[in-house]
C-alpha cells in the first residue's frame, strides 16, 4: 500500500493513525528527506541537535534562507536534546538572560501550532523550594524579576507548598521547607519530539538535513570562512554556524579558535513507569535535585555535574549517591521506585554559566554554545536569535549580551554568582 | 580569672559495646599541629623520643603520640610547646574529638571509610573521609583504632559509627 | 574513579575537589589582559589526555596535578603541585 503524503495537516490525522494501525504501520513514509550533501550552500550549520535544527528552521521561516545544510556526525537529535530532564522555564534573574528565556517560553507556547507537531509541551508549573530566610529573600527577588519581565511567579509559603506537593517530607528538620517559588507557566516537553518537529519543519522548507556526516575541517581563506571538510566530502559555504554543544572546543579548534568552554558530564536518571504521582516540576533548594514525571510515568530527575571535565558520557557513583540522597531527603515516597536508566551528557560549560551566541573573529563563522546544563528550554530562542545573527550579521536584541568576548571585557552574566569557573554553574 | 572546667566533646558519654566492638570517647589532652622540616625540628622531636612521621604512619614516644596528617605536618598528642622555635606549632586541643574503637574495627569502619582497612595495624595512620566528615585514623595498639574528628562533628561521628555497629551486630544475631 | 595520591595512596574520587585546568598554574603578568583571559577563561578542553588540578580535600589537603583521559577516565599520572 502506498501512502500518499497529503501534507503536514493531514499526515498524522486520527484517520491515518487508525488506518496505519490496522495495516501494521507499514505505510508511513520518512518524516524528512535523507539528501546527499550538495557542493555548496549559503549556510552550513554544524550540529543537528536541538539548537542546530531550530536555527535552520528559523533561518528558513523568518529569513527566507533555504539553501542550508545541517551536517550531523551521528543522527538527528542523538545528543543532549534526546537525553535531558526536559524542564522548560523562564525564571532567570539577570538582564540579558531574563528577556531571552522569556522569549523562549513564548515560542514554546506557540511551538506545537507553529511546527504542527505535538511536542507534548506541558505547563504543569515549576516549584523551586526554599529552606531558609535567606533563600526566601533571594526567591522573592527572583520572582519580582520574573514579573518585571512579564512572566509569572507566585511566592508560596509552607502551607501553600503543601497544597501543591503534599508528598514532600514536611517533618524533617535538617532542611525544613519554608516555601517555594511557583512558576505556573514552567513545565516540561517531550525532548525527542522537539528535535523531530524542528527537523521536519526545516526539511519541509527545503533545508538539507545530512546525517552521518562529521565535519573534519573548517576552511578559512583570508580571514573568511569558505566551507567545511566532512567525512562525506568538502562543502563550500558562504556562512558556517558551529552549534555543537559539548564538542564546541574541538570544532572551533578546526578554525584555530580557543573557546571559553570546558566540557563536563551531567548525569540524569529515570525510574520505571509509575501512576501519576508528581504533577509539577520540583526542585530542592538544599541539594542539587530536580524531578518531574514523564507522560510515560517514569520519574525523570537529575542533580549536579560530576564536576570534572569529561567527554565520557557517563558519570561516577558519588554523584549518583548524592542525587539519590537529595531525592530521599525531599520526598521519601520515591524510595521504592526502581531506577531504570541513567546517562551522562556532555555539557558545554562557560565561565559564567550563560551562553554564547556571537560572531567570531573569522568572517562568516558564527558560534552558538555555552548552554551549560540549561540548553533544552533555550532551544526555540537560541535558534531564533542565532538565525537572526547568521542572516543579518547583527545580534538579536534578546541575545545581545551573549557575547564571546564578555569574559575578557568583564561583562559576565553570572546568574548564580559563583565566579569565573567553568564547573561551578 | 574564673577557673574554667574543660569538657571533652562528648562529655558524659558512656562507652558502647555491640557485637564485640567497643566505641568510646578518649580524653584528648593536649594536641598540637606541628608543621615543618629540618635538623632543628628532628633534634627537638628526638628529645621527645619521636621523629617526623612518614606519610600514613604514627609512632609512640616518651613525649606522646605523633600522627602524620599531611605533607611535612603531624599531630602531636602531647605537649608540643617545646617545638615552637623550630616548627609552625598550633595548639589544637580544643578543636578535635578523640574516639576509640576496640575489637574488630575493620568491619565497622568498612561501612564508613572508602579505604580498605584490612591489614591496617600498629604504626599506621590515615587522613580519610568518615561518612561525609574528615577524619584522622591511627593505630597504636593491636585491635584498636583511634579516630580524630573535628569537635563540632563528634556527635555525628559517634552516631554514624554506632549505627554501623548496630547493623553489624544485627547481622551477627541472624547468622550473617 | 580513583586517584592515587602521592602521599595517601589510592583513594576514592569523593575525597577530591576538582578545581579545573592546569592553566591555573601559569599566572600571567599583571598587565597582560590577553594572558588573564587565557588563564581564567579560555581552555583547550581536549577530548583525550588533559592535565588538571585536584585538591585532596578529605585527605592530606595537597593540590595535585593529574594527567588523565577525558574520554576513558583513565588516570595516568598524579603529582604534587608543591615541590
Amino acid at each position: 500500500m502506498s501512502q500518499q503524503d497529503t501534507g503536514p495537516p493531514m499526515r498524522y490525522s486520527g484517520f491515518n493513525v487508525i488506518r496505519q494501525g490496522l495495516s501494521g504501520n507499514k505505510g508511513w513514509t520518512p518524516a524528512w528527506r535523507d539528501p546527499a550533501p550538495k557542493a555548496e550552500y549559503d549556510v552550513v550549520i554544524i550540529g543537528g541537535g536541538g539548537h542546530g535544527l531550530s536555527t535552520a528552521y528559523y533561518l528558513a521561516k523568518n529569513h527566507g534562507l533555504t539553501n542550508i545544510a545541517v551536517v550531523e556526525k551521528g543522527y538527528l537529535g542523538g545528543g543532549n536534546i534526546g537525553r535531558n530532564t526536559t524542564i522548560v522555564r523562564a525564571n532567570y534573574f539577570l538582564p540579558g538572560n531574563s528577556e531571552f528565556y522569556s522569549h523562549s517560553l513564548k515560542l514554546w507556547e506557540g511551538l506545537e501550532a507553529d511546527l504542527n507537531y505535538n511536542v507534548m509541551h506541558s505547563q504543569r508549573g515549576l516549584i523551586n523550594l526554599f529552606h531558609s530566610d535567606g533563600q526566601r529573600d533571594a526567591f522573592v527577588r527572583r520572582g519580582n524579576a520574573m514579573i518585571n519581565q512579564g512572566d509569572d511567579a507566585i511566592l508560596l509559603d509552607r502551607e501553600g507548598v503543601r497544597k501543591h506537593l503534599p508528598y514532600l517530607d514536611f517533618e524533617q528538620t535538617r532542611f525544613p521547607i519554608y516555601g517555594g517559588l511557583l512558576h505556573p507557566r514552567g513545565g516540561s516537553a517531550r525532548h525527542d519530539a522537539v528535535a523531530w518537529g524542528y527537523a521536519r519543519g526545516a526539511d519541509q522548507r527545503g533545508v538539507d538535513l545530512i546525517q552521518n556526516c562529521e565535519v573534519t575541517g573548517i576552511d578559512v581563506s583570508g580571514g573568511r570562512v569558505t566551507g567545511v571538510q566532512t567525512t562525506r566530502g568538502a562543502i563550500r559555504a558562504k556562512k558556517v554556524a558551529i552549534i555543537v554543544a559539548g564538542r564546541s572546543s574541538q570544532v572551533a579548534a578546526m578554525a584555530g579558535m580557543r573557546l571559553p568552554i570546558e566540557s563536563h558530564v551531567l548525569q540524569a536518571f529515570v525510574t520505571e513507569g509509575l501512576k501519576p504521582v508528581i504533577d509539577h516540576v520540583v526542585s530542592f533548594g538544599m541539594g542539587h535535585f530536580y524531578i518531574s514525571q514523564s507522560d510515560k510515568g517514569g520519574l525523570v530527575f537529575g542533580g549536579d555535574l560530576d564536576f570534572y571535565a569529561s567527554y565520557a558520557a557517563r558519570g561516577n557513583l558519588p554523584m549518583v549517591e548524592h542525587v539519590m540522597e537529595a531525592g530521599m531527603t525531599l520526598m521519601p515516597m520515591i524510595g521504592r521506585a526502581k531506577v531504570l536508566r541513567s546517562w551522562g551528557g556532555i555539557m558545554d560549560m562557560s565561565p559564567d554559566g550563560s551562553p554564547i551566541i556571537d560572531k567570531t573573529g573569522i568572517e562568516g563563522l558564527y558560534l552558538d554554545c555555552g548552554w551549560n546544563y540549561g540548553g533544552f528550554k533555550a532551544v526555540p530562542a537560541s535558534g531564533w536569535c542565532m538565525a537572526h545573527l547568521v542572516a543579518t550579521d547583527t545580534p538579536h536584541e534578546y541575545a545581545a549580551r551573549f557575547r564571546l568576548d564578555r569574559f575578557r571585557t568583564g561583562h559576565l552574566l553570572d546568574e548564580e554568582g559563583t565566579g569565573s569557573q567553568h564547573n561551578l554553574h | 580569672m574564673p577557673n574554667l572546667i574543660a569538657k571533652s566533646a562528648l562529655f558524659g558519654q558512656a562507652p558502647l559495646t555491640l557485637g564485640g566492638v567497643t566505641l568510646a570517647e578518649a580524653p584528648l589532652g593536649e594536641m598540637f599541629s606541628v608543621a615543618g622540616q629540618g635538623k632543628a625540628l628532628d633534634k627537638a622531636l628526638g628529645k621527645l623520643g619521636l621523629v617526623m612521621p612518614a606519610p600514613n604512619s604514627c609512632a609512640v614516644g616518651t613525649g606522646g603520640v605523633i600522627v602524620w596528617t599531611g605533607r611535612d605536618q603531624a599531630f602531636l598528642l602531647g605537649d608540643g610547646s617545646t617545638l615552637a622555635e623550630v616548627a609552625a606549632v598550633t595548639d589544637q586541643s580544643d578543636g578535635w574529638a578523640h574516639l576509640t574503637l576496640e575489637g574488630d574495627f575493620v568491619a565497622v569502619l568498612a561501612r564508613l571509610v572508602p579505604v580498605d582497612l584490612r591489614g591496617f595495624g600498629v604504626g599506621q595512620a590515615l587522613r580519610v573521609g568518615l561518612g561525609h566528615m574528615q577524619a584522622v585514623i591511627f593505630c597504636t595498639a593491636a585491635a584498636r583504632a583511634d579516630l580524630l574528628v573535628f569537635r563540632s562533628m563528634a556527635r555525628t561521628a559517634w552516631d554514624e559509627i554506632a549505627h554501623a555497629m548496630q547493623h553489624l551486630a544485627a547481622r551477627r544475631v541472624v547468622g550473617l | 574513579m580513583r586517584l592515587t595520591c602521592p602521599l595517601c595512596g589510592p583513594r576514592d574520587r569523593r575525597e577530591f575537589y576538582y578545581s579545573g585546568s592546569a592553566d591555573y598554574l601559569t599566572r600571567p603578568a599583571t598587565d597582560d589582559a590577553a594572558g588573564w583571559d587565557n588563564h581564567l577563561h579560555l581552555r583547550d578542553n581536549p577530548a583525550g589526555e588533559t592535565r588538571d588540578l585536584w585538591y585532596h580535600e578529605t585527605g592530606c589537603a595537597q593540590w595535585l596535578l593529574v594527567t588523565r583521559d577525558t574520554v576513558t577516565h583513565v588516570i595516568s599520572k598524579v603529582e604534587l603541585v608543591a615541590k
